[in-house]
């Protein structure tokens, strides 16, 4: 779709609500809020035909209203970003630049009560690392991955000063040996009921960092496979090996992380090769993998990971 | 992320909750838009109608009662900049650029009657 997607919906026809499945699920769209704008459009018109938010959905999206010549009826609900969301009422749906590149379709919606606190929206995860996210200082950040998931690991390389560094409790703080200027602090959020927000607070003296999140497994199973939004990130794994076969060459001063999931019996069994570090975050469902390119000055062409058993992996370097 | 919202905060609000205090002193990005309220809300009800609006962090918990166009009876009460001055209600509360790293919440809220002489205005 021409707009890029910044969260998802989960549409319902009219008899069907949450927690039941919605009609259509998962449907990217650019949200966007217009109170002020909708109580001026329509402003003498029935509460029905108003609006307070818009999304842009792809022209194949199966979103309805039931606008028929200023009448209304049994039109959709949609739940932003999924069904335990905020609900909205479609009023009226367009489709617009027809034939253009930017051809899509809006839809106007009208929110429904909410659920006090207010759900954690969406804003996309980059699954590679350095995209999207930015440090700005000691403070609260806020993530909110595209979905709920589990396995979802934080990473950060971090320039710091003494005193504590990142609260709550959860995180772990390694430092390497061939990059002393750095740290790289680590969140993994091992949990096997789905998660859609994480809050952490920085503290004392960070100067510089640079972070990322990597999504590794929505849905962990014995296939083997990636989360397939995360595919770029390296190749499926199935068994014993994961490489970087989109970031070659790689530069020096590089951090390769992985992150991978066991999923054998008794948590990670095997070695991760030559210059490798292992992190153990949370056995046995999620491990963290680290080794700095650094020096040589010169670049590689990739870099690999092997484990024993199996398992799923991502891979991605930063830096 | 961070409170990134482009308008860095100006002056701070305590909520109150079903007439509790709920959290003191949050920092917020105070708005006066009366004509634009009375433009927007010339069709709606008292209830729906503005005449300022905050922009905040997102990790803060401020809430309307806001259900398809009906305004309930469980929204809060923000006193701006203190529980010693003007109070407000909150008639909206919705999402700015949501997926940016700035995104924040706005909320939409309407004066009630000072303690004269103010400046919390």
């Amino acid at each position: 779709m021409p707009m890029r997607p910044n969260t998802t919906c989960d549409i319902y026809r009219t008899g069907n609500a949450p927690p039941a499945a919605p009609d259509v699920a998962g449907v990217p769209c650019y949200f966007t809020s217009c109170f002020d704008l909708g109580r001026e459009r329509g402003e003498k018109e029935a509460q029905t035909f108003r609006f307070t938010a818009m999304i842009y959905v792809a022209t194949t999206s199966d979103i309805r209203d039931n606008f028929s010549a200023w009448t209304q009826g049994n039109r959709d609900t949609v739940y932003i970003p999924d069904k335990n969301g905020v609900g909205y009422n479609v009023n009226f749906v367009e489709r617009v630049m027809i034939g253009q590149a930017g051809d899509q379709k809006i839809a106007y919606l009208d929110r429904l009560a909410v659920t006090w606190p207010w759900p954690a929206p969406m804003a996309p995860i980059a699954p590679v690392f350095g995209n999207g996210y930015n440090y700005e200082g000691p403070g609260a950040y806020w993530i909110y991955p595209p979905q709920n998931v589990t396995g979802l690991l934080i990473v950060f390389v971090l320039t710091v000063g003494t005193g504590s560094l990142i609260t709550p409790a959860g995180w772990t703080l390694l430092t390497t040996a061939t990059a002393a200027d750095h740290q790289l602090a680590i969140i993994c959020l091992n949990t096997s009921t789905p998660i859609s927000s994480v809050a952490f607070t920085f503290t004392g003296t960070v100067t510089a960092t640079y972070w990322g999140a990597l999504q590794f497994s929505s849905a962990p199973s014995t296939t083997g496979a990636l989360d397939s939004a995360n595919t770029t990130n390296g190749t499926n794994s199935g068994t014993n090996s994961v490489s970087t076969p989109s970031l070659t060459p790689i530069a020096s001063g590089t951090l390769v992380v992985a992150a991978f999931s066991t999923l054998t019996s008794g948590g990670y069994t095997g070695g991760l090769g030559s210059g490798w570090t292992l992190g153990y975050v949370a056995s046995p469902f999620v491990n963290f993998g680290y080794r700095w390119v650094f020096p040589p000055t010169a670049t590689q062409a990739t870099e690999t990971i092997t484990a024993s058993g199996t398992w799923t992996g991502a891979i991605a370097a930063i830096k | 992320m961070t409170m990134p919202i482009p308008t860095p905060p100006n002056t701070t609000c305590d909520i109150y909750r079903a007439s509790n205090l709920f959290q003191a002193a949050v920092p917020i990005h105070l708005k006066a838009i009366y004509p634009q309220g009375l433009e927007r809300g010339e069709g709606d009800s008292d209830t729906l109608k503005f005449t300022h609006c905050i922009l905040f962090d997102q990790s803060i918990d401020i809430r309307d009662a806001y259900n398809a166009g009906t305004i309930g009876s469980t929204y809060d009460t923000l006193y701006i900049p203190d529980d010693t001055q003007t109070a407000w209600t909150v008639i909206f509360v919705e999402w700015v650029d949501l997926g940016y790293a700035w995104q924040h919440k706005r909320a939409y809220i309407v004066r009630q009657l000072p303690n004269y002489p103010t400046t919390a205005l």
